[in-house]
Formats: structure tokens, sequence, C-alpha cells
């Protein structure tokens, strides 16, 4: 039909609008409007105003889930309390009862069954990639979510095992920010792993359900997840699957938290490369990931970025049909610029987003950690505009967006030219920007990199603050944590503990020892301190104010160059008084907290505010985790102690950044190259090399590489020599400028003995290969020197402190020379067990027990198993008395009425000269024919274990009640003070 | 989750007219996100908000009891609708929470809440008219198929050309208009079906 040049009548505009044409007719309205603008122009009007039109457009246009619904199916990630409305076609009903059937038989009729030793009241929801129960722990009396892979992918054995192994890999990442993993296990061979309950929405629902949030909320849910990355990358985990599904905001506190860590990458190994489709939404990977290379942390970041722009406009930066056009656009395009459809977002927050959205993931910035701290600093400033300024760096990220395609072709020249040009033309002004940002963010203590953080020992003054009174272990905890604190000072530091009396008349704050105004130093009165530990009764303080007054007035009359407040604490804060904070940071005081099983949850903020503004910890811990407890106490009082480490560490990260960039780490003697890339004669050191990356970028401009290193103008440098060069710990006759940091410049040391190693040649890992050591041996600074062999004095009467290829830093107190020769080979092709420093047990793994005490928990791990499997034999190998009885040992299946049992805690009376332990399991239900002689049914196993040459026999074992095997614990930790627990093992 | 007053399901019982039951689920599902976006819009974080929304609905549950049906007042959609306009309005320009909420910072933010002003009312109604539009646009999504409603979208609210959007939809120009006019006018018919709670009608 032609198109009719007749305009409409206003009778078909009514028609055309009330729905009321006919087919015909409907064809040949649409024919006219198609090229009459007038007629459009009376049919637009009809329906509406102008006004009308332009406020559906802008409101509309925020509202985008309507669309992002049309176009692509939500994410399949799962959440904890959203049970996916849309599970209910057939192959997901299909699925959900397959995941039901694995369930075990359980006795209470309420629950729909039983996964390991949880109770299972009902399923929250399903991904793609697992399903998610919510479950009751009869042991700790809580609730988890319990996220178990789904069956068909348990069949795949790589996926099975990455999603135990990544499991666990999160479950070592204590963080406030990443949704905590309590145990990793498998049920009828399909992984699981327990988290906490909370409840709570994702973000994505939140997105979908309030569109585009406003500016604060974005900063702080962009800091906080950012934060929550940061710690996870620490541990040298990279998330992979970061999108608003995948965060969750907590209902009842304004936290956020990351989830379904590494669960992508299990998936991977089933259904990516196998069928060739995508699980879940790719609309928030970075572009390595869509171009399927490997990943690194900054992926992470891209993907931070992308759902900081869907939290400005509501949606996902890149939207399409079909996932490969979004993959395509993830590496080919820019997306639609955040002012065009929020108009109400900064330009500072767009160029921090376009920032973290960079192709090239060198354009990124270096870390989340340093995100965090930008979107912090952000957050101030939006809340208090008129008091704080936006951060400098914003000014300088500009900058740097738009120097860096140049530099990344530079970089990409010299790297095919296979040339060390990086010092010449490599550092743009940005990128020596960039290294500054990354320095600073090295920790609080960056800014003082001088001779003075090498505190003496005795140069610190810690006050403990017990407040915990309604732990379930009385004070056993406060007074373990109390007493390994104490072991840990000397004899010239200072300490005191708080305490509140609640028993006798005197109901008052006081300090547990000393005279009661001031701090103590310990001198010879360690026992006597230990011994008022003991004995007091700490109760409930009414109010946590006279006593941080209290701290506050005795920290002010001791003159040490530390201090540090512990405040251990299972209540509510009830100090209000924000100046309090003012007097602990005026004075230097960092307050550190470790609040154990807090009921109400907004009350954590208050503290953590305390921590944060003194430079503190806020630490977060179950009081069922007791062994948790006095770890996070020894953590607090050697972070006092480490602040060398930042230093050694900070050599790392310049190593890697100089890897970035070059391609390879630097070498113990490099060769410098003039503008004509021609090589200068003259060798000079990786000491010389990392100077613009430590803050250094002006001595290293004075150093003259056209002479060698002794030349008149460059020993004028030996006299600048950073100070964190030399250790802490040097003698004090050592030569100035002399430094005692040295790598190894042997054929397979970590220098090697060209001009520099690259990260491949590390064949043994980076994580078992030291790059640089701290020894009694000096040499000046500048001069091109290193190790030649593997024979290394420490520097007397200290350990061995030696700094990885992975940038962690460790030590040894005595030098096991088997493993040190290891250790500096970085392709001896051996397998090295190393504890990273900052683990507090690793101090004790060097003394010649260290083996002996750990092997304890895995000592009756398998003798409960072997005796579960019906193996009496074996178990009766690993027990003495009765528990080697075959008789008894037979029985145990049947008595304990479970397939499997999980030892969860191991405690050792002395690591240092291990002779019992005691060992108590998950809770057990007896049955019927087993049941106690009072009827009791539930309640624990303890075993008890002893020593005996160098061995460990499980020589008892009892089925107590929860009291009574708290009971029995409580015996046993106060009879060996020096206990400390095991952690638990890692399991694949 | 959100969490509705527990009433919720007796209270539809309650009100025994079909059609006042359907207007309070529908005046639940626009007013709570424009309680929660004006708060929040007012420095309240979203939880705060969030409990602040059940305070205002649970209020307004109570009041509903009272409700007695008579030809000189009002229908109860209206009826309805002011109250809850009312209660919105007292909620967000009260100084001070009903209850202490033991965190400091949520009394600091209670505290820079605005003193009563004679904007709110007006923001209010025109709050709730744009999440009126949002939900309606909820509401009739499903009556169109996916091409006409992406025809609309893109060039009513992306703002994309007529021509392009027909290029890749394979459609002819005039088959973009009628998707624009048809969705719209009934956008247009869904809002007005609850224009009590952006309008003062009667």
């Amino acid at each position: 039909m032609k198109p009719s040049t007749e305009c409409l009548e206003a009778s078909q505009v009514d028609s055309l609008l009330l729905g009321n044409l006919t087919p015909e007719e409907y064809q040949a309205v649409q024919d006219h409007l198609e090229s009459c603008e007038t007629c459009r122009t009376r049919v637009e009007t009809t329906i509406g105003p102008e006004q009308w039109w332009s406020d559906v457009q802008s409101v509309l246009r925020s509202h985008s889930s309507l669309h992002a619904a049309a176009s692509l199916r939500a994410a399949g990630g799962f959440r904890v309390e959203e049970v996916n409305a849309d599970a209910a076609s057939l192959g997901e009903t299909r699925l959900r009862e397959s995941v039901l059937d694995l369930l075990g038989p359980t006795d209470d009729p309420n629950m729909l069954g039983r996964i390991g030793s949880y109770e299972i009241i009902g399923l929250l929801g399903q991904g793609g990639m697992g399903a998610v129960f919510k479950g009751f722990d009869r042991s700790l009396n809580r609730f988890v979510a319990i996220k178990m892979l789904l069956p068909h992918l348990a069949a795949s054995g790589a996926a099975r095992k990455r999603f135990a192994r990544e499991g666990q890999a999160v479950a070592a990442v204590v963080d406030d920010h990443v949704m905590a993993i309590h145990c990793v296990d498998e049920w009828r061979g399909v992984p699981y792993l327990v988290m906490t309950y909370t409840r709570g929405c994702s973000l994505q629902k939140r997105l979908s359900g309030n569109g585009p949030l406003r500016v604060r909320e974005i900063l702080r849910i962009g800091m906080q997840a950012a934060r929550g990355l940061a710690a996870a990358h620490a541990q040298g985990i990279v998330h992979r699957d970061i999108k608003p599904a995948n965060i969750f905001l907590d209902q009842n506190v304004e936290r956020v938290q990351l989830m379904d860590f590494g669960l992508a990458r299990a998936v991977d190994d089933a259904s990516l490369t196998r069928s060739g489709t995508l699980a879940g939404t790719p609309q928030y990977m970075s572009p390595e990931q869509a171009r399927a290379e490997t990943v690194d942390h900054r992926s992470d970041l891209f993907s931070l970025g992308s759902v900081m722009y869907a939290m400005c406009t509501g949606h996902a930066p890149f939207r399409a049909e079909s996932s490969y056009s979004i993959l395509r656009m993830i590496t080919d395009k820019e997306p639609r610029p955040i002012p065009e459809i929020n108009s109400d977002i900064p330009e500072w927050l767009c160029t921090i987003i376009s920032k973290l959205m960079a192709k090239q993931a060198s354009d990124r910035f270096g870390s989340a950690q340093e995100v965090a701290r930008l979107l912090e600093d952000c957050l101030a400033h939006v809340q208090q505009p008129t008091v704080k300024k936006l951060p400098d760096s914003l000014i300088q990220h500009h900058l740097l967006a738009t120097v860096s395609p140049r530099r990344a072709g530079l970089m990409k020249r010299f790297k095919g030219l296979g040339i060390r040009s990086w010092l010449l033309a490599g550092i743009s002004v940005a990128a020596i920007m960039l290294i500054a940002m990354m320095l600073q963010d090295n920790g609080p203590n960056s800014n003082e990199l001088k001779n003075d953080e090498a505190k003496a020992a005795s140069d610190c003054a810690v006050v403990m603050v017990m407040h915990p009174a309604e732990l379930r272990n009385g004070n056993t905890i406060q007074r373990a944590a109390a007493a390994k604190t104490l072991q840990l000072l000397t004899a010239d530091d200072y300490c005191g503990i708080l305490g509140y009396y609640s028993v006798s008349a005197k109901t008052d704050t006081y300090w547990l020892w000393g005279d009661g105004t001031a701090l103590q130093k310990i001198g010879e009165d360690r026992d006597k301190m230990r011994a008022a530990i003991a004995e007091s009764s700490t109760g409930d303080f009414p109010t946590l104010e006279p006593a941080f007054n209290m701290a506050v007035d005795a920290f002010q009359k001791v003159n040490t160059k530390q201090k540090l407040m512990i405040v251990f604490t299972d209540g509510t804060p009830l100090f209000v008084d924000a100046t309090l904070i003012d007097r602990f940071r005026d004075a230097g005081i960092k307050v550190s907290v470790i609040h154990v099983d807090v009921l109400r949850i907004k009350e954590r903020p208050l503290l953590k505010r305390l921590a944060d503004e003194t430079g503190g910890t806020y630490h977060y811990a179950l009081a069922s985790q007791a062994n948790v407890v006095d770890t996070l106490f020894v953590r607090e009082v050697q972070s006092l102690r480490s602040n060398s480490n930042a230093a050694l560490q900070k050599i790392a990260v310049a190593f890697h950044m100089i890897h970035d960039k070059v391609g390879s780490f630097p070498g113990s003697r490099m060769k410098h190259l003039d503008r004509q890339e021609n090589e200068f004669e003259h060798p000079y050191s990786w000491r010389v090399a990392i100077l613009p990356y430590i803050g250094q970028q002006e001595l290293f401009d004075k150093y003259r590489f056209d002479e060698p290193w002794d030349s008149d103008n460059n020993l004028a440098l030996l006299s600048e020599m950073p100070e964190f060069y030399r250790s802490p710990h040097a003698p004090r006759d050592q030569r100035p400028g002399n430094t005692n940091l040295l790598g190894f410049a042997t054929e397979q040391g970590g220098l090697g003995l060209k001009g520099g190693e690259t990260m491949s040649s590390f064949t043994d890992g980076t994580s078992n290969t030291i790059l640089i050591v701290e020894t009694a041996h000096s040499v000046p600074w500048t001069k091109p020197e290193d190790l030649t062999e593997s024979k290394v004095e420490p520097i007397a009467g200290h350990p061995l402190r030696f700094v990885l290829a992975d940038g962690s830093v460790g030590e040894m107190n005595s030098i096991d020379t088997d493993n040190l020769e290891k250790m500096i080979t970085r392709n001896g092709g051996e397998v090295i067990r190393i504890e990273p420093a900052d683990n507090p047990k690793a101090v004790d793994e060097s003394n010649a027990h260290a083996i002996d005490h750990r092997s304890a928990r895995s000592v009756v791990e398998a003798y409960i198993e072997l005796a579960l499997a019906g193996d009496i034999a074996k178990a009766a190998a690993l027990s003495k008395n009765s528990p080697a009885d075959p008789k008894q040992i037979a029985e145990i299946p049947e008595f304990l009425n479970v397939q499997r049992l999980k030892i969860q805690t191991v405690y050792v009376n002395d690591p240092a000269k291990p002779t019992r332990a005691l060992a108590t399991s998950a809770a057990v239900k007896l049955d019927e024919e087993h049941k106690q002689p009072d009827g009791q049914r539930d309640g624990f196993m303890v075993f008890g274990l002893e020593l005996t040459d160098d061995k460990w026999f499980v020589i008892d074992i009892d089925f107590e009640s929860e009291s009574g095997a708290e009971k029995e614990l409580q015996r046993f930790l106060e009879a060996n003070p020096k206990s400390i627990g095991l952690p638990p093992s890692p399991k694949n | 989750m959100h969490h509705w007053p527990e009433t919720n399901e007796s209270l539809i019982l309650r009100v025994k007219d079909p059609a006042d039951a359907a207007s309070w689920s529908d005046f639940l599902s626009i007013y709570r996100p424009v309680v929660v976006r004006m708060a929040c819009g007012r420095g309240l974080q979203h939880a705060d908000a969030d409990d602040l929304a059940q305070q205002v609905f649970l209020s307004v549950a109570k009041a509903i009891e009272t409700w007695e049906p008579d030809s000189r007042q009002p229908p109860f959609r209206v009826w309805l609708s002011r109250i809850t306009r009312n209660a919105i309005v007292n909620a967000l320009t009260r100084g001070k929470p009903d209850a202490p909420s033991g965190s400091t910072s949520v009394q600091e933010m209670l505290r820079e809440l605005p003193e009563r002003n004679d904007e709110t009312p007006r923001q209010l109604m025109e709050e709730s008219r744009r999440e009126a539009m949002r939900w309606a646009s909820d509401e009739i999504r499903s009556e169109f198929s996916e091409v006409t409603w992406a025809m609309f979208w893109l060039t009513s609210i992306e703002g994309e050309s007529v021509a392009e959007v027909a290029r890749r939809q394979s459609k002819t120009p005039g088959a973009v208009y009628m998707a624009r006019f048809r969705v719209m006018q009934r956008l247009k018919e869904k809002v007005l079906e609850v224009s009590e709670v952006w309008s003062d009608v009667k």
C-alpha cells in the first residue's frame, strides 16, 4: 500500500492511541507517519506535551534495569537471601532436585537434610556454578551459608579441586570486606564452603531496585570493595569475577563484602573451556579476560571500575545482545561517557572510573589499596567539602591518562629491542608520579622511612584493655593472649593491663599490675605480671571511657617511640566522646581492636573508627576461635617491630615495578644506556637502579652512569645512602654508606649473572626464591657487588631477614643451611615450604620441634579418619592405651554415627617443648544405642595426645557435653600457659 | 530483601474491596522507593532509609484500621495516598528518630536533617511522580514484545535516531514511530491510573 499523503484525521489519532485501528488502517497510519512530520508531532502532543516526553526520558534513562533485562539475562551468581524467582523453569528445577539429592539424612524433622555436620534449613539460592543453602552449625549454635558446587561440575576433577583450593585461599583472607569462609570441605565427593550467614542483598539487586546510586554511596561501596580486593590481592588471590551480583551489601550495617572468590576460575575449567560458552555475564570482565589472556590483580581493578560505572548509571558499561558482542566491546570500545547518562556524577569520579577501566592494565591504578585510599579521601571530601580537599593525586591521574598511550608505545618498542632503555626514556613524569603514589601506599609509616623506624626492641609500650566478660571460655582466652603478648616484649618495654573488678565491693577500672598510675617496665617482673593476669577476674566494663582515659594518662608518662593499646572486647563500646580519639591520635598511640562476637553488628563502626583514626587495626573474631584471638595479639605486638620489614618489602615492590616496565628484574651489575642506546662501560648496582622506585629520584639523577661507581662524583653519594639500606640492626661501627642488603649474584641466584633475571626464569616460584637478604657483611651501597656464594651470616643476635621474589618478607632464626640453599636458587627445582614472616607461627617454625608440634593435628586427624574407615591396624599404630585397643577402634564408626569427623581445635602445650596436645572435634550426635548414661547425645570428642620419641600418639578419647569439652580445654590452657592453637591443616 | 509490615497480608484481607487491596500494594511499590530515595537524599544511609520506610508504612498500616467506607469521605485510594504522603512528610522532616538507634553515626545523620520546610511536600509530589513513571514502565513492560519495547526505549529514552534503530531492528521507520507512540500512550495511561500518588485530585 502506498503511503497516504492525506494527513490523519483527529479520530484516526484517537483510534491509534486507543488501539482501535484495524490492521489495514494501522499499516496505513504507520506508512503515513513515516513520511509526515506534522502528523507525528500531532500524535506526540496528543499523548503528552513536550515536557512529558522529556520527563519520561530523564526518569527512565536511569531506570535501566528494564532494558538490561530485555536484552541480557541477569547474571548467574548466587547470593544470600535472594531466592531466584526464575528458578522455576524445568531445567533448573531438575538441577535443584539433584542438589537436594546430595543432602544426607537428618534426624531433625524441621531440617531439609544434612551436609557434613551442618543441618540444612533451606535453599537460599542457586546460580550457574553452585547452590547456597542456609545451614545450622550445632557446634557453634549459629546459622551459616553453605555453598556447594553443582554436582555436574563436581564431576570435573579440575573444577572440584579449584573450588576447594580457591576456597582455602580465601579462607586465609581475613578482612572485613571479604565474606569470610569458615571452612572448606567435601560432602559425598562434592566440595562445599561454609560462610557467615548474613541478611542483605547484592549490589545487583540494589541497582535493579533503585537505579543509579548517589555519589557518596558509590564512593563508599567502591572504597570498601577495593579494600576487600586489596586484602585478597595481598594474599595473591585474584577475584576474576567482580560484578554487582558478587558484591554483598549487609542489611544491618553499611558494610560491603566481596563474595564468590575464584569460583569463576573453578568454572572455567569445567564449562568455559568445554562448551565454549560463558557462565554468567561477561559484562564486567576486563579486556584481558575477554581476550582469554592471563590476568593479574589489575583485571579486578577494571571490573571494579565497571561496577562503579554501573553504580553511576544503573547499568553495566557494555551492553549488547550477545556475550560475544559484549566481549568485543570490552576490548575495543569506550563506554558511553557517564555524564551523558547521569549528570550528577562529578568529573573527578568519572576520571577515576575511566582510569580503572583503562584497556591496558598498566594504565590502571597500581593496586586496589591505592584505589581504596583514593576513594576514601574522595569520600571525606564529599562528606565535608569545606574541610577536606579533593585528593591532589586526582590531578595527576588526569596527567597520566593523557601520557600513558605514548608511554605504552615506547615501552613496547624497547621491549622489542630487548634493551634496558627505561632509565633514559621509560620513566615519564607521570610514571614517576604513579610510583610516588604507590610508594606512599606502602603503609602508614612510609613517610617516616628514616632510621628511627628501626626502633630498638625496648622502645615500646603496650596497654591491653581486657573487656570480654561473656566469653564462653571465661578468662582463659584473655589470659593466654596476655601471657603470650608478654613473652614478646623485652625487659625494657613497658606494659600494662587494664581490667575491671566486678566481683568484690570494689567495682572499678584498675591496672592488673603495677602501682596503678603508670605503666611499668617489665624488667624482672615478668613472672609477677603473668601471675597477675592468671589471678585476675576481669568483669564487664560498664563503659570503656575510664579505661581509655587511664591508658592515655599512663602512656603520656612514659617516653617510648611506639605506643600501642590493644582493646579486647566483646561488648558495646559505650564511649561516645570523639575527643578521646583525638587524645589517642595526638599522643601518638596506636589503638588496635580485637572485637569478638559482636551481637549487634551496628556497634562495630565506632571501634573501627577508633582503630582507623589512630593507625591501628580493627580485627573481628569469633570467641570460639580462641587460637585466633591470641594470634591477633601476637600479630599486633609484632607489628611494632615489623617496620623494617616494610623497607624490605619496598625493595621487592621496586623490583616488580621494574619488571613490569622492562620485562626483567634488575641485576647485580647493570649497564646503563646512553641516548644512542649504547651501553656505558661501567656497571652499577641494583641499589642504584631502584632509586626512582623508592622515592629517590633526585639521588638517582645525581648518579653518573658514565663513570665507575667509585669515581669522585659517585663516591660522594655514599653519604647520601637512603636510610633503609642500612639495617636497623647494623653494628654501630659499620661504615656509613655501607649497606647490609645484598642479593645473590650467582648463576642460579635471584640477581643472576647477567643484567637481571626475568620472572619466568624463577622456575622454583617467586615465593620460594630469595631476592635480597640482610647480612652481616656490608658493602658500599652504590658498589655493584652482591653475594657470590650461598654462605650467609645474619647480623649477630638477629634472625636472618630476607625478601622473597614475590615481595613477602621472611626471617629465619637459626639458619637451616639446606633450606636456605634451596631458597637462594631460583631454578633448582626443589620443593620448599616457607612460612611468611607476618605469620606469627613462623617464629615457632624455627625451633627444633617445629614439625613435631604441628603434626599433632595431622596425627589426630589421621587417627579418626582411619578409625572411621575401619582401618584398625593403622589407627592403632597412631595411638596408645585404650585408643589403641582394636575393639574400641572398631566401635568408633558406629559410636560416632558420622562418616567423617572434623577435628576443630588442636592445642599444643608448648611449641618450644611439645609434650602434650588436646584436640576437640566438631559436634557429633551419638546414636541411640551409644548415648551417655545421662542420656546425653550431643557433644564433642576430646582427644588427648602425647609426644613420645618425636611422634605424636592419641592416648585418650572422650565424649564430652558442650560444657564438659569447654572445661577440658580450659583446664588444659590454664595448666599450659604457653600453649598455642594450631591452624587448620590445608586439605585438598 | 525488604521487610514489609508483617500485617501486609491480613491487612489486604481486611480491606475487603479487591480494588482497594490492589491500591495498597501499588502504593507500597511506588511510595517505598520514594521514601528511601528521599531519605537517602537527606543524608540517611540506605539501611536507615529502609528502616524509616518501614516505620512510615507501619503507621499507615495502623491508620488503615481506622478507615471506614463513607460516601462523604474521599475514596480509599485518595485517602490512602493522602495519609501516606503525610506520614512521609512527617517522617522526613522530624528532627529525631522514634527510638535511639545505638549508633552515633545514625544519630548524627538524623541530626543533619533539615528543619521542617515547605519544600518537602512539593519534593514528595515530584519524586512520587517520577517513581510512578518507573513503576508504570515496569508494569507495562510485559505488554509489549521485545522488539517493540526496544524500539521505544532506544529512541525515546536513549535518544538514538529513528533511522538507526529501524535499520538495526530491520523495521521501517514508521514501525519505530508507531512503537514509540503505543508504548508512550500506554505508559501515560498507567501513570494516570495512580494519579493520586502525585497529584492532589479531589
